[in-house]
C-alpha cells in the first residue's frame, strides 16, 4: 500500500511539473486500441503507413522487441501454458519455426543429471501413455515406449 | 485483488480533491500519448522527418538505432547487442511513374556469451533466449525485415514490390520476390505475387509461395476480396485460400471472412461501432472453424500444430464494450468464451475469459494517462487434467513531460493455477517497470527502462531463483 501512495505521489508530483503538449495521434488511438488495432489494420493498412512508415512500429512489437509479458519467468513457463490454452493469440507475432528451434536448442530445467539412465527421473509416474497429453510431447515426437526418445 | 482495489481506491480519492482544470480530449477523443506504446514493448526507431538530399526532388531517410539489454538474476547475467538500420527514400520520378526504395534490419550479439552462465548443479541456464538460438545459427544473429523496390506506376496502373517486403493482402506473409498489382479500373484490382517464404531459422532455398487475387472496391466503403496461395514449404504442400467483405459504415465496420486451409475452413465475423455521441465503442466477434487442422501443414500457415498437435473445430465467441464518462474517465469489460467442437485434450480446451479496463485521461494533468486492467481467464478440464486458470491485473502509468520528456511507469500481478500433468501448481509473477525518454534534438532519442519480475516459475529449480532485472538502453539517432 505504501509503494501505492508513492507512486502516486510521482505521478502527481511530474503532472505538477508537466507541460501540455499536443499530440498528433487520431483519437481512435485510446487505451483500447491496443486491443482493436489488429483487425483494424487488416481493413485499411493504408491509413496506418500514412503515419505507420514502413510499418517499421509494427515489426519493432510484433517480431523484434518481446512485450513486458514475456518476461524470462514466463519464458520458462508461462508461455507453454497459456499456449495451450488458446493458441491463437500466439500466432499474432509467431510463426511455429521460432517455437520448434528454440525448443530444439533449450533443454528445459527438468532435464538436469538423473533424468535419464540411470535413475530416469523423468519417469515418476510410471510411463506417460499417451505421451501426447504430456508436455514431453512438445519435443520428443516418438516418446511411445520407455528408453526410446526422438532425439 | 487487494492490489487492484486499493490502487483504484486511492486514485479515486486523490483525484476527487484534485482542483485542476484541464482538457484532456482533443476533438473528444481519448488519445494516448505518443509513448504510450512503451508500456507494451520498450523503446523506439525514431523515424526521420528531414532526410538528406538524394536528388533535386527527393530525400533519403536513414535511421540508426543502438539497444543494449542487460538482464540479471541470482544464478545469470546476459548483456546483448542490437545495431538496427531502417531507411527509406522519397519516390522518385522513373519512366512514367515512380521508384522508392526501403530497408530495415538488424545485427545482434550476446556480448557475454556463456562466460557468466551459473550452471549450478543442473544444466538450466536461467537466461536462455531465441537470441542465443538464433546465434547458434548465424553469427549476429541477422535479420532483414524488409529491402525492397517499389516501382509505382511504371508500368501503367501497375504497382509492384520487388525484394522482401510483407505482403498487404489478405495474406501478409514475409517474402523474397516480386508482387504486382494492377489497377483495372476504379473499383478492381487484381495482383499476383511469388517467391521463397522467410524463415530467421530455416534454410528454405528451395521451397516457395505463389498466389494471387482479386478485390473489389467500391468507393472506399464496400470490399470484396478473394485469395488463393499456394505454400510448398519443406516438402509439405498447403492450399490456402481467403475470401472477405467490409462494409464500412459511419463509425464503424462490419466483416465477414472465410478462411480454408486445406479441408478446414474458418469463419470469421466482426464487428466494430463507435457511438460518438455517447463515447461509446461496442465490438462483437465470432470464428467457428469447421474441422480439425492436422500436424503436417506448413509452419507458415499452420495452427502451430506440431508444438501443439491437431487443432480441434472449435467456436469462439468475444464481445466488449468501452465507455467514457464524466469527461475524464472511461471503463471496459470484455468477454472472450472458446468452444471446442471436436476431440478435447491437452491442447484444444474449452475456456473464458474476462476483462476489466478502467482508464483516466488527462487528471492530474492533460498529459497524464492511467490505465488500470484486470482479467480471469478459466479454462475447462479435459480428461486427465484438471482446470487450470490465471488472475491478473495492473496498473500503468505515462505522463509526457516536456515536448523533450516522457515518462512511463506499470506494475502487475499474475496468479496461475495449473494442473501440470501430475501435481496442481500455484505460481504467482509480479513484475514492475520505470522508464523515461529524453528526445533533446528532432534527429535524436536516448531511452532507459528498468524493469524487475519476481515469480514463483523457477520454484522447480531453486526456490532462490525468483528475482529478474532486465535494463534497456536505446539511443536512436535520424538522418
Amino acid at each position: 500500500m505504501r509503494s501505492i501512495i508513492i507512486g502516486l505521489m510521482l505521478v502527481f508530483a511530474v503532472a505538477v511539473m508537466a507541460f501540455a503538449v499536443t499530440s498528433e495521434k487520431p483519437s481512435s488511438h485510446d487505451t483500447s486500441w491496443i486491443k482493436r488495432h489488429g483487425k483494424a489494420s487488416k481493413l485499411n493498412i493504408e491509413e496506418c503507413t500514412a503515419c505507420h512508415v514502413e510499418k517499421v512500429s509494427c515489426t519493432k512489437c510484433h517480431e523484434e522487441v518481446a512485450p513486458r509479458t514475456h518476461t524470462p519467468g514466463w519464458v520458462k513457463k508461462g508461455h507453454g501454458l497459456e499456449a495451450r490454452w488458446d493458441r491463437n493469440k500466439c500466432a499474432a507475432c509467431h510463426k511455429e519455426d521460432s517455437c520448434i528451434e528454440c525448443h530444439k536448442s533449450t533443454p528445459p530445467a527438468s532435464h538436469r543429471p538423473g533424468w535419464r539412465e540411470p535413475l530416469n527421473r523423468h519417469c515418476t509416474t510410471g510411463c506417460h501413455y499417451p505421451v501426447q497429453e504430456t508436455t514431453c510431447f512438445t519435443c520428443h515426437k516418438t516418446a511411445h515406449a520407455p528408453n526410446q526418445y526422438s532425439k | 485483488m487487494r492490489h487492484m482495489l486499493s490502487s483504484l481506491l486511492v486514485t479515486v480519492l486523490l483525484l476527487g480533491t484534485a482542483v485542476f482544470t484541464a482538457s484532456a480530449f482533443e476533438a473528444e477523443g481519448y488519445n494516448t500519448p505518443d509513448s504510450w506504446s512503451m508500456q507494451t514493448t520498450p523503446g523506439q526507431f525514431k523515424q526521420s522527418m528531414t532526410g538528406v538530399g538524394l536528388t533535386k526532388d527527393s530525400r533519403l531517410y536513414m535511421t540508426l538505432t543502438t539497444r543494449l539489454r542487460l538482464r540479471s538474476d541470482e544464478y545469470a547475467d546476459d548483456q546483448d547487442i542490437y545495431q538496427y538500420i531502417r531507411l527509406h527514400t522519397d519516390s522518385v520520378k522513373l519512366g512514367n511513374g515512380t521508384m522508392k526504395v526501403a530497408a530495415f534490419g538488424r545485427f545482434a550479439k550476446d556480448i557475454n556469451g556463456d562466460s557468466d552462465k551459473e550452471w549450478s548443479d543442473n544444466y538450466f541456464y536461467s537466461q536462455r533466449g531465441i537470441l542465443d538460438t538464433e546465434e547458434d545459427m548465424n553469427d549476429f544473429a541477422p535479420r532483414l525485415y524488409h529491402g525492397y523496390v517499389q516501382l509505382d506506376g511504371v508500368v501503367k496502373n501497375t504497382k509492384a514490390n520487388i525484394g522482401r517486403f510483407y505482403l498487404e493482402h489478405l495474406n501478409t506473409f514475409q517474402l523474397d520476390g516480386a508482387d504486382v498489382t494492377a489497377k483495372l479500373n476504379d473499383m478492381f484490382s487484381v495482383y499476383a505475387y511469388g517467391g521463397r517464404p522467410v524463415s530467421y531459422y530455416y534454410d528454405l532455398d528451395s521451397d516457395s509461395v505463389v498466389g494471387g487475387g482479386a478485390m473489389f472496391n467500391y468507393k472506399g466503403r464496400t470490399k470484396v476480396e478473394a485469395e488463393y496461395a499456394s505454400i510448398d514449404v519443406q516438402d509439405i504442400d498447403d492450399d490456402y485460400s481467403k475470401f472477405r467483405v467490409v462494409q464500412f459504415i459511419p463509425g464503424g465496420s462490419l466483416v465477414a471472412g472465410y478462411t480454408v486451409l486445406n479441408d478446414a475452413g474458418t469463419v470469421n465475423l466482426d464487428f466494430d461501432y463507435e457511438f460518438a455521441k455517447t463515447g461509446t465503442i461496442v465490438t462483437i466477434g465470432y470464428e467457428g472453424m469447421n474441422d480439425t487442422v492436422d500436424s503436417d501443414k506448413t509452419y507458415v500457415v499452420n495452427p502451430l500444430t506440431y508444438t501443439l498437435l491437431p487443432q480441434s473445430k472449435y467456436n469462439k465467441y468475444s464481445a466488449s464494450v468501452y465507455q467514457a464518462f464524466a469527461k475524464y474517465f472511461a471503463a471496459g469489460f470484455s468477454y472472450e468464451t472458446k468452444n471446442v467442437d471436436g476431440t478435447e485434450n491437452f491442447d484444444n480446451r474449452d475456456f473464458d475469459k474476462y476483462g476489466f479496463k478502467f482508464d483516466i485521461n488527462g487528471l492530474p494533468h492533460p498529459d497524464t494517462y492511467i490505465s488500470l486492467t484486470a482479467d480471469k481467464w478459466n479454462v475447462n478440464s479435459t480428461e486427465g487434467n484438471s482446470d487450470d486458470n490465471r488472475l491478473m491485473y495492473g496498473c500503468q502509468i505515462g505522463q509526457k513531460v516536456t515536448e523533450k520528456v516522457d515518462v512511463w511507469a506499470g506494475s502487475s500481478f499474475g496468479r496461475y493455477e495449473y494442473d501440470y500433468t501430475t501435481d496442481k501448481r500455484k505460481d504467482s509473477v509480479r513484475s514492475y517497470y520505470v522508464g523515461g525518454q529524453y528526445q533533446p534534438l528532432e534527429t535524436l532519442s536516448l531511452m532507459l527502462d528498468v524493469s524487475r519480475e519476481d515469480t514463483d516459475f523457477y520454484d522447480d529449480v531453486d526456490s532462490d531463483l525468483s528475482k529478474n532485472y532486465m535494463v534497456e538502453l536505446w539511443a536512436s539517432i535520424a538522418f
